[in-house]
């Protein structure tokens, strides 16, 4: 081995700029957010060729001296942060001072800056983080960063950069990212030489996310816990996306990806959404910057809460029922990620904080059971206080977003009232697609389209139903009850079916025989890679046993060990997809209305439980319309 | 060596010995047993029901007793085809054509016989090679008050038939439930029967048969059957 040596600093930033600057998007969000913590008002964002060839940040904040700006390149200066009791308050989104400088090490930088009382700017420039050159120049107030020939220096970075197009689509991202946590600044992105996009600055965030989400139809939900506000836009239930990419979460004024709260947001829309699905849009949270760690990680994406679960249950409780009143959602009875219900106590004398309290201490389960008319102004004076240095009282303040949800001041309303003066496109579209408050079985079936629709008769208008969303609704609904109220009735097969599993399968079966049994399967383990099923769940009759068994023992297997619950509800919702009435069966009259009757029965939301609408409406007016008789 | 063993005990145990069946083929049935499988059952009637006695500790063998005289239960195989219907119609017990006319319903062969059933099914279509078959699900069966109302109601009106001494106008339509039928080796056979006058005379021997349409329907009920999904 070789004799230790200290790095030279220009090589010693390269090696921090891989954490920092991982791709062109990544120095767009550090110089964008440099802009916005110099109090611009306007940014506008040049980027060619993806980024690498050119990226331009110009800013009209307050620009630097020329002593501030040769000092912006070095590692670890900045202005935001001077003792480690800062962290705690950060309200600026950079604070660690090593963008700048990692930047510079990967690329050919210039800055441009002036500061309002100077009368001559200051350009400095610089490549690979070494051969500064300064120059004073006459130029506007605010600060200009351009980025050339990224990673010019760092072949091996370069080649695992993505195509132009791609790199683009980040930093067009990026700068999306920003326009939404600062709706007041204006962003104008140019591409190529191309306008692409301008957001112009708006008076609320329902703006801004009205010029990024043209007619996407989002719901709006607001509402508060404790010092945790909870302002939302989201898309309906039937436009939800398999993954959660389309879904922005911003903590503080910080976009931030967070798995557990993209899943709350997830399950706060009960179980119309299929597994694996997340609705589009925005959330923001806003608490007291002492519950929140934004020190994670360089890249500042990922955000610690001091008591997740806590974080989690306010967003979920808030969410759920906001949105429960606002699409006419069921209730979600069980949250399948482990997000507590009001009503399921806490482990007595465990804080959520994990510390054991004294006994005679009320806990926040305890407040959570019995609601205190006094939390109203126990929340006012915790979110005035909670901006004084609280330090010691954090666990106070953690503690109140998990207090009863009753002072919450969660309104649903149409995003037009947010924003008094824009004509919006997101809102409420219930005509087509929501049962509004039809009775199903006073509905007339009139005939089976295609094998496929119900085609009905009610008192405003036609409804044309998707037998097997409906069928499969119904299905996984009863199956949830059966399930919950230990009742599942299972069915004797008159031969068993013998399955082919893998060993680590038919061992996980023997594991959770239990568990299966309670679903009203019946397995037998034959062999090393063999069972048998005897009995399936009545319900599910039509449904294949080798298919049941395989959802069932896919989705414990990819839950593992944890997470059983879920695993189970995705998996009876699959089993009740598999084992419905399908697409291309006939349907008599009798069972028709039989199933018409039993969607009375469940309170489902006119969506099936993968999120698509189970009924299409037309009323009589539209029908009049359509015809020329109006 | 053979598995042959013991009477059960009681109805929990014979259920446990008919459930660890389910699955089996009766190649495997008749290798545990030390039998040979015939290659077709048509010479070889009653062959699975023997087998199945012997596996289950069955006791009464041929006499006129429930199976497990113990329990009182009475063994019975159901082959069904692919779909789970019946293949025929199902054995319940000669008729004693001098005194049937006098024996109350709640103390004749067929109630004693039907009180309680274990019911095996077994695959019965005829493509599927005997050795193949594999035994299905059990079922302990009795019937409930509208199957009783129905098997009593077939009871009365076959019986009164062979009181009147008019049996030979018996034929397979009379009945809903339970049918009279030939059960003899042959057209030779005879038993000792009453004509119209109660003059004694040497009639074919016959038994009550379940049909198929009543066992299918107790399958529907208590089991998924193929051709549902």
């Amino acid at each position: 081995m070789g004799r230790i040596e200290v790095l030279p600093s220009a090589l010693a930033s390269q090696i921090a700029a891989g954490e920092v600057v991982e791709r062109p998007a990544s120095a767009a969000k550090e110089l964008i957010e440099n802009a916005m913590d110099a109090g611009a008002q306007r940014c506008d964002i040049i980027c060619d060729g993806g980024g690498v060839t050119r990226l331009s940040v110009t800013d009209d904040g307050e620009g630097m001296s020329e002593e501030d700006a040769r000092l912006s390149l070095e590692r670890h200066a900045t202005s935001k942060l001077r003792s480690i009791d800062d962290l705690s308050h950060l309200t600026s989104y950079g604070f660690r001072g090593e963008a700048l400088p990692s930047i510079a090490s990967v690329c050919r930088l210039s800055l441009r800056t002036r500061r309002r009382e100077s009368e001559i700017g200051v350009t400095l420039e610089t490549a690979g983080g070494t051969q500064l050159k300064v120059t004073p120049a006459g130029l506007p107030v605010g600060t200009t960063i351009e980025v050339r020939d990224l990673f010019y220096n760092v072949p091996a970075r370069r080649k695992f950069l993505r195509s132009t197009g791609t790199e683009s689509s980040h930093v067009t991202n990026t700068v999306e990212g920003a326009a939404l946590t600062r709706p007041g600044i204006t962003f104008t992105l140019t591409r190529d030489e191309r306008l692409v996009r301008e957001l112009l600055r708006a008076n609320t965030r329902a703006e801004r996310v009205e010029q990024l989400f043209e007619q996407a139809n989002l719901v709006a939900i607001v509402g508060e816990r404790g010092p945790l506000k909870l302002e939302a836009y989201l898309t309906r239930p039937e436009r939800a996306r398999p993954g959660a990419s389309g879904l922005w979460l911003i903590v503080n004024e910080r976009v931030v990806r967070d798995r557990m709260l993209a899943t709350t947001i997830a399950q706060s829309f009960g179980s119309v959404l299929g597994a694996g699905h997340y609705p589009r849009g925005v959330v923001y949270i806003d608490l007291p910057s002492e519950l929140v760690d934004v020190n994670v990680h360089p890249q500042k994406t990922e955000v610690r809460f001091v008591d997740p679960r806590a974080t989690a249950d306010a967003v979920y409780s808030i969410a759920s029922r906001e949105l429960g009143s606002a699409l006419s959602l069921p209730p979600s009875p069980r949250n399948r990620f482990g997000v507590r219900n009001g009503n399921q106590p806490r482990t007595p004398g465990i804080s959520m904080w994990g510390k054991r309290k004294p006994d005679d201490e009320p806990t926040p389960d305890a407040a959570l059971r019995q609601p205190n008319p006094a939390d109203e102004q126990v929340v006012e004076a915790a979110t005035v206080t909670s901006s004084s240095l609280p330090a010691s009282s954090i666990a106070d303040s953690a503690a109140l977003i998990a207090t009863p949800s009753a002072q919450s001041t969660g309104l649903v309303r149409d995003i037009s009232e947010a924003s008094t003066h824009s004509t919006l496109l997101i809102r409420e579209n219930t005509a087509q697609t929501t049962s509004g408050d039809v009775r199903w079985s006073s509905l007339r079936f009139i005939a089976q389209l295609r094998q496929t629709f119900l085609l009905c008769e009610g008192p405003v208008g036609i409804y044309v139903l998707d037998q097997h969303a409906a069928a499969e609704r119904v299905a996984y609904q009863r199956l949830l009850d059966q399930y919950r109220s230990r009742t599942m009735a299972a069915q004797t097969l008159l031969f068993p079916v013998s399955v082919e599993l893998s060993p680590e399968q038919v061992e996980l079966v023997e594991q959770r025989s239990e568990e299966i049994a309670a679903v009203g399967l019946d397995v037998r383990v034959r062999g090393r890679q063999q069972v048998t099923v005897h009995a399936i769940p009545r319900l599910l009759q039509r449904a294949s046993p080798e298919r049941l068994l395989c959802d069932l023992v896919g989705e414990m297997a990819r839950s593992g060990g944890r997470g059983f619950s879920a695993a189970l509800e995705h998996a009876l919702s699959l089993m009740a997809c598999h084992g419905s009435l399908r697409a291309g069966d006939t349907i008599s009259q009798t069972e028709a209305q039989a199933l018409l009757g039993a969607l009375d029965t469940v309170d489902f939301a006119g969506h099936c439980a993968h999120g698509r609408p189970v009924v299409a409406v037309m009323s009589y007016n539209e029908l009049e319309r359509k015809v020329g008789r109006r | 060596m053979p598995i042959r063993p013991e009477p059960p005990e009681s109805e929990a145990e014979l259920w446990s010995r008919a459930r660890a069946l389910a699955g089996l083929s009766l190649a495997q049935l008749a290798k545990d047993d030390d039998s040979n499988v015939p290659e077709k059952l048509l010479h070889a009637k009653g062959w699975v029901g023997q087998l199945l006695e012997r596996r289950l500790g069955a006791s009464a063998g041929s006499k006129d007793e429930p199976d497990f005289q113990l329990l009182g239960i009475e063994l019975k195989t159901l082959p069904v085809d692919r779909v789970g219907r019946p293949c025929e119609s199902t054995f319940v017990c000669t008729i004693p054509l001098l005194d049937v006319a006098v024996t109350e319903w709640s103390q004749s062969r067929v109630w004693r016989k039907l009180g309680r059933v274990l019911w095996i099914i077994v695959e019965g279509s005829r493509d599927i090679p005997v050795a193949e078959r594999r035994i299905g699900e059990p079922l302990l069966w009795s019937p409930d008050a509208d199957e009783t109302a129905l098997l009593k109601g077939d009871w009365d009106e076959l019986t009164g038939i062979i009181g009147r001494g008019d049996v030979e106008s018996i034929t397979g339509h009379l009945g809903q439930a339970m049918q009279v039928r030939p059960k003899a080796r042959d057209s030779h056979a005879r038993r000792r029967g009453l004509d119209e006058d109660g003059v004694l005379v040497e009639r074919l021997p016959r038994g009550f048969y379940l049909r198929a349409s009543f066992t299918g329907r107790i399958l529907e009920r208590a089991f998924v059957l193929p051709r549902a999904r």
